[in-house]
C-alpha cells in the first residue's frame, strides 16, 4: 500500500534562549488549546478507548481478551505470518531499493537512464494500493498470463508468495529513498584511500563502502518491516485464507464475525511489534549515521564502482524490475481497455462506462474528501510547525509525539480505534464525512509538520531580524518574509496528504458507509468479485487523478522554489 | 617496495564541461629525484590537485606519461599503485579502530600471511608519534591525531611515492606549523619520494626542496625555494610567492646578464631572469619587492612618490606610494626604534638597490 514514504525525525529544535517577535506568540495559546483539543479526541481518545476496551473489563483491568487472542492457534499464527512477511519484505526490498540506489548514484550510466529509473522506482510509491496486487494476479494469479507464457502450472501464488513479491515491489521505493541519499553523501576519498591502499574495488565496496552504509540498512531493514507489518490491502486479496496476517484478521474478525473485542485484541497484539519498529527506528537507528559532513572534502571524482562483476548483477537486477514494474502498470492499463484480459484482447470502454455508471460517486466521495483533507491539513500542519519551532511551549515533544501516533501505529490498528471511540454517542460521528477527513488528516499531516519545521530551520533568522529593523511589523514580516519561504515545504505536506487520501485505506475501509465511500474500497470490492476488468478501470482512473494532482502540485512547488532560488540570486 | 623517482612528460588533462571541452592542466613535465620533496603550489582550480590524483591514479590522464622508475603507470589500475596517498581531510574510515585503519593496506597484501601486521602498525604509528591509540576510533582523535594516523596508514606500506594533498589545511595554525616539521622530518628520515600539493606558499617555501607553481592549468616555473623568490618567471610566480611590486618598464640594450632600463625618470642597469623569455629591447615588467624599497627624503633615491597611506604592522610600517605615473605600490619599512616616519600625502624619495630589481621579459 502507498502509505509508505518515510517520515524523517524532527530536527533537534533550539529551544533555549529567547526567540525574538512573531505574531503567533499572541495567538498561539488559544490556537494550541484548540489543536490539543482535536488531537485528544481524534488521537489520544480512540488509543485509550483501544487499551480500555482490550484490557478493562467490568471496570477492572484483565488480560483475558488478550489471552484468549493468544489461546486461539490460528491468530498465533497470523502473528508468525505478520512477522515472518515482515521481515521477508524488509530483506528483499531493502535488497533491491539499495540496488536501485547504488545503480543510479554511483554507476556510469547515462544521465536520462537513471533518471527513467528513479522515476519509474517512484511510481508504486504513488499508486493506490492494490495496483501491483491486481496486475501479479493477471500475471502470476492462476491462470496467470506470465506462468501460461512460460509454462509453469503449479505457482502457488495467493499466500505467502504473491503477498511477497507484491509487497517487495512496492515498498522497495522506500528503502531507495531512504539509501539513496547515503550513498550518496559518502565521502568519495574514503574508497579513494581505500583503492589507494591496495585493495580491489570489489573489495573497496565489501569493506568500506557496504559497512559504511550500515546505519542506513538497518534504517531501511525497520521501515519496510514497519511497513509490510502494517500493510493491510495487499494481503486482503493475495494472502487468503492459508497465510492469514494480523490487519487482515482483524478487519475479517469485525467486518465478518461483528467481533470488536476480537478485532482489538487482535490489534493490540499488532500495534506492539510495529510501535517498537517504529520507535526504534525513529528515535535511534535513524539518527545513527557514518555520514559526516565535514565542511572540506577531498575533490568529488568520478565515482568509483564496485567492479564489473558486482556492476553488471545491479545493472541486470535494476533492468528486470523497471522493466516488470513498467510490464504490470502496462497490464492495468491493457485489462482496463480490453474485453477479458488474456482471453479476448478487442478492445472496449465499457469498463470505463461501468465504472463511471456505478462509480461515480465513490469519484466524487474521493474527491470531496482529499479536497477536504488537503488544505484543512495544510493549514494545521503550517500552524503546527510554526507553533512548535517558535516557542519552547511546555509539552512540545509530546505534542510531536502525538502528531506522529496515528501515522506510526498500523492503519487497521487506527481503523479499529475509531470504530471504537465513534460508535456510539457522544461522537457518534461513523457513517459521516467528518470522521474520514479527520482519520486522512491526523494520520498523515505529521509529513506536513515536519516539512514545515525542517524548512522554518533552514531560514536565516537574520531575515527577519532585517525586515524588523527595516521597520517592518511582526504581522508584515510574517506575511512578506517568512510564510512566502516555507511554501514549498507547505505543498510538499499538502501532496503528501493528497496522494494518502486518494489512496489509503487500512484505516479509513471501517469507516466509510452508504453514505461516503471510497473508490480504493471500489477496487477491493471489483477485487474479491474477481472483476480484474474493472478493478483495473478503476485502478486507471485512480491512478491518473493522482499523477494529474500531485504532477500539478509539483510544478506549482517548483514554481516557488525557483522563484526563491531567482530571488536570492538577484 | 622501495621509494622511486618520477617523471611527468606532457601531461594533459581535460575535462568535459556540459558540452564544452574544459582544459584543467596541459604540458606539464618534471623529473622527481628519489628522495625529493616537491610541492605543487598555486591557487584553487590551478589543477595541483588533479596532478596528484593523476599519479595516485584517481583520474586518467587525456595525454602524457606518468613514470616511476622507467615504467609507465597511466594504465595501472589505482590499487596496484603502491602510492600513499594522504587526504586534505584525512578519509580515516569511521567504522574501524586506529589499528584496523593503519592495517588495512597490509592485509590486502598478497604477502598479509606473511607479514607481522601488530608489528608493522606499532612501528608506524610510533613513527609519526601515536602510541597506545589503535583501539580507538578515528572520531575519538584531535584533527592533529588524525592527520598522524593517515600518515602512518600510508606509511606502513612503504610506498614509492608518498602524495598529499594539502593535509594541513584542515589543522589549525600552530597545529600547521608542528605537523609541518613533523612530515619534513618523517620525510627525510625515510628518504621518501614525496609530491606535496598546498596554496599556502609559507607551507611550500619551508617544506620543499623544489616548488612546482601553477596557474590556470600551466606550469609558472619549477625551482628551489630560493630560486622563485630571487628569479621569478613570470609576474605571477613574482606576486603569488612574497609579495611583489610589479612596475612597466622599457628596455633599451641588453649586455650579458644585465639590461639598461628606463623606469619612469631613472636609467638603471638591472639584471633579468633567463627563464623569463628571451631577452630583447621594448617593454618589460620589474619586479622590486616591498621589504627592498628604502624611503628617503624628497630628492634623493631612484624614483620620487608620495605617501598616500600608511599601515602599522608591527614588526614594519607598511607604506602604500604612488609613482608619478600615479601607479600605487607597497614599500615596507622594517621596525626600530626611532625609525623616521612619513606623515600621509607626504613627498618622498624611493631608494633600492639595483641588485633587489629584477627584469622580467
Amino acid at each position: 500500500m502507498a502509505s509508505a514514504s518515510q517520515i524523517s525525525p524532527l530536527p533537534n529544535t533550539p529551544v533555549s534562549g529567547k526567540k525574538h517577535f512573531s505574531i503567533f506568540d499572541l495567538g498561539a495559546l488559544p490556537v494550541l488549546s484548540v489543536i490539543w483539543l482535536s488531537l485528544l479526541v481524534f488521537v489520544l481518545y480512540p488509543a485509550f478507548k483501544l487499551l480500555y476496551v482490550v484490557f478493562v473489563v467490568d471496570g477492572s483491568f484483565t488480560l483475558a481478551n488478550i489471552s484468549e487472542v493468544w489461546s486461539s492457534s490460528y491468530n498465533l499464527k497470523a502473528l508468525w505470518n505478520s512477522l515472518f512477511l515482515g521481515a521477508t519484505v524488509a530483506i528483499s526490498g531493502t535488497f533491491l531499493g539499495f540496488c536501485f540506489a547504488y545503480f543510479t548514484v554511483r554507476m556510469r550510466v547515462p544521465k536520462f537512464i537513471k533518471w527513467i529509473v528513479a522515476t519509474l522506482t517512484l511510481l508504486p510509491l504513488i499508486s493506490p494500493p492494490f495496483t501491483s496486487s491486481v496486475a501479479l494476479t493477471l500475471v502470476l494469479g492462476p491462470n496467470g498470463f506470465l506462468l501460461e507464457f512460460l509454462g509453469i502450472s503449479d505457482f502457488k501464488f495467493y499466500g505467502f508468495w504473491g503477498t511477497w513479491i507484491a509487497e517487495t515491489l512496492t515498498y522497495f521505493p522506500v528503502a531507495y529513498l531512504a539509501l539513496a541519499p547515503i550513498l550518496l553523501s559518502l565521502d568519495p576519498s574514503m574508497e579513494d584511500a581505500a583503492l589507494s591502499l591496495g585493495r580491489t574495488p570489489w573489495q573497496v565496496f565489501r569493506t568500506v563502502t557496504l559497512p559504511m552504509t550500515t546505519p542506513g540498512l538497518a534504517n531501511s531493514l525497520l521501515l519496510l518491516f514497519a511497513n509490510s507489518l502494517a500493510d493491510f490491502a495487499t494481503p486482503l486479496v493475495l494472502a487468503g485464507t492459508d497465510f492469514p496476517v494480523l490487519p487482515t484478521q482483524a478487519y475479517l474478525q469485525i467486518t465478518g464475525l461483528y467481533d470488536l473485542k476480537g478485532g482489538a485484541g487482535l490489534s493490540v497484539l499488532l500495534l506492539v511489534p510495529a510501535l517498537a519498529a517504529y520507535l526504534f527506528q525513529h528515535y535511534w537507528v535513524s539518527r545513527r549515521s557514518y555520514v559526516t559532513i565535514t565542511g572540506k572534502s577531498g575533490a568529488r571524482s568520478s565515482v568509483r564502482g564496485m567492479g564489473m562483476v558486482g556492476e553488471t548483477t545491479i545493472a541486470l537486477i535494476c533492468s528486470f524490475i523497471t522493466l516488470f514494474v513498467l510490464f504490470l502498470y502496462a497490464i492495468i492499463f491493457t485489462a482496463a481497455f480490453v474485453k477479458i484480459f488474456n482471453v479476448n484482447h478487442s478492445f472496449t470502454l465499457e469498463h470505463f462506462q461501468y465504472v463511471f455508471q456505478f462509480g461515480r460517486k465513490a469519484i466524487f466521495d474521493t474527491l470531496i474528501i482529499a479536497g477536504i483533507v488537503t488544505p484543512l491539513g495544510g493549514l494545521l500542519a503550517v500552524v503546527i510547525g510554526f507553533i512548535t519551532y517558535r516557542k519552547a511551549y511546555f509539552g512540545n515533544r509530546l505534542l510531536d509525539f502525538t502528531c506522529m501516533l496515528n501515522y506510526a501505529l498500523p492503519g487497521t490498528v487506527v481503523g479499529i480505534a475509531y470504530v471504537l471511540s465513534f460508535n456510539e454517542k457522544p461522537l457518534a460521528l461513523t457513517g459521516g464525512l467528518t470522521i474520514l477527513v479527520a482519520a486522512y488528516i491526523y494520520r498523515y499531516f505529521a509529513a506536513g509538520i515536519r516539512s514545515v519545521v525542517a524548512s522554518l530551520h533552514q531560514i536565516d533568522k537574520n531575515l527577519e531580524e532585517a525586515s524588523a529593523s527595516l521597520g517592518a511589523s511582526g504581522m508584515r514580516t510574517f506575511f512578506r518574509i517568512t510564510l512566502p519561504l516555507v511554501i514549498p515545504a507547505v505543498l510538499a505536506g499538502m501532496r503528501y496528504l493528497f496522494i494518502h487520501s486518494m489512496t489509503a485505506i487500512s484505516a479509513t475501509i471501517f469507516l466509510v458507509s452508504i453514505n461516503w465511500t471510497l473508490l480504493t474500497t471500489r477496487i477491493l470490492e471489483s477485487m474479491t468479485g474477481l472483476q480484474f476488468a474493472q478493478a483495473s478501470a478503476f485502478s486507471v482512473v485512480l491512478i491518473l487523478i493522482v499523477f494529474i494532482g500531485s504532477g500539478l502540485m509539483t510544478l506549482i512547488a517548483n514554481f516557488y522554489s525557483r522563484r526563491l532560488a531567482g530571488a536570492d540570486k538577484e | 617496495m622501495a621509494t622511486a623517482d618520477l617523471s611527468i612528460r606532457n601531461l594533459r588533462k581535460t575535462f568535459i564541461k556540459g558540452k564544452e571541452e574544459v582544459t584543467a592542466i596541459s604540458n606539464v613535465n618534471i623529473d622527481v629525484a628519489n628522495g625529493e620533496l616537491i610541492t605543487l603550489l598555486g591557487p584553487s582550480g590551478c589543477g595541483k590537485t588533479t596532478i596528484l590524483r593523476m599519479v595516485a591514479g584517481f583520474e586518467t590522464p587525456s595525454e602524457g606519461e606518468i613514470l616511476v622508475g622507467s615504467e609507465n603507470i597511466v594504465n595501472q589500475p589505482v590499487h596496484s599503485r603502491g602510492m600513499g596517498f594522504v587526504f586534505q581531510n584525512y578519509a580515516l574510515f569511521p567504522h574501524m579502530s586506529i589499528f584496523e585503519n593503519v592495517a588495512y593496506g597490509l592485509k590486502s597484501r598478497k604477502d598479509a600471511g606473511t607479514i607481522n601486521i601488530e608489528h608493522e602498525v606499532a612501528e608506524a604509528l610510533e613513527l609519526v608519534g601515536l602510541k597506545g591509540v589503535g583501539s580507538r576510533f578515528p572520531n575519538q582523535l584531535s584533527g592533529g591525531e588524525q592527520q598522524r594516523v593517515a600518515l602512518a596508514r600510508v606509511l606502513v606500506l612503504k610506498p614509492k611515492l608518498l602524495l598529499m594533498d594539502e593535509p594541513l589545511s584542515n589543522l589549525d595554525a600552530k597545529l600547521r606549523l608542528h605537523m609541518r616539521t613533523e612530515i619534513r622530518r618523517i620525510q627525510q628520515h625515510l628518504g621518501i619520494t614525496c609530491l606535496y600539493v598546498t596554496h599556502d606558499q609559507k607551507e611550500a617555501l619551508t617544506l620543499s626542496d623544489r616548488v612546482m607553481v601553477l596557474s590556470r592549468g600551466k606550469v609558472q616555473q619549477i625551482g628551489t625555494p630560493f630560486e622563485l623568490y630571487a628569479n621569478p618567471a613570470t609576474t605571477f610566480v613574482a606576486d603569488f610567492i612574497g609579495q611583489a611590486n610589479i612596475l612597466e618598464a622599457n628596455a633599451t640594450r641588453i649586455e650579458g646578464d644585465n639590461a639598461a632600463i628606463e623606469l619612469l625618470s631613472a636609467n638603471l642597469t638591472l639584471r633579468y631572469v633567463k627563464a623569463s623569455g628571451t631577452a630583447q629591447a621594448g617593454k618589460v615588467s620589474v619586479v622590486l619587492r616591498p621589504e627592498n624599497i628604502r624611503l628617503v627624503e624628497k630628492g634623493q633615491g631612484t624614483l620620487t612618490a608620495k605617501v598616500q597611506n600608511r599601515f602599522f604592522v608591527g614588526d614594519h610600517m607598511e607604506y602604500e606610494i604612488t609613482l608619478s605615473n600615479n601607479q600605487t605600490i607597497f614599500a615596507f619599512v622594517p621596525y626600530n626604534p626611532g625609525m623616521e616616519l612619513y606623515e600621509v600625502g607626504a613627498e618622498v624619495g624611493l631608494a633600492f638597490d639595483d641588485k633587489a630589481a629584477v627584469v622580467l621579459f
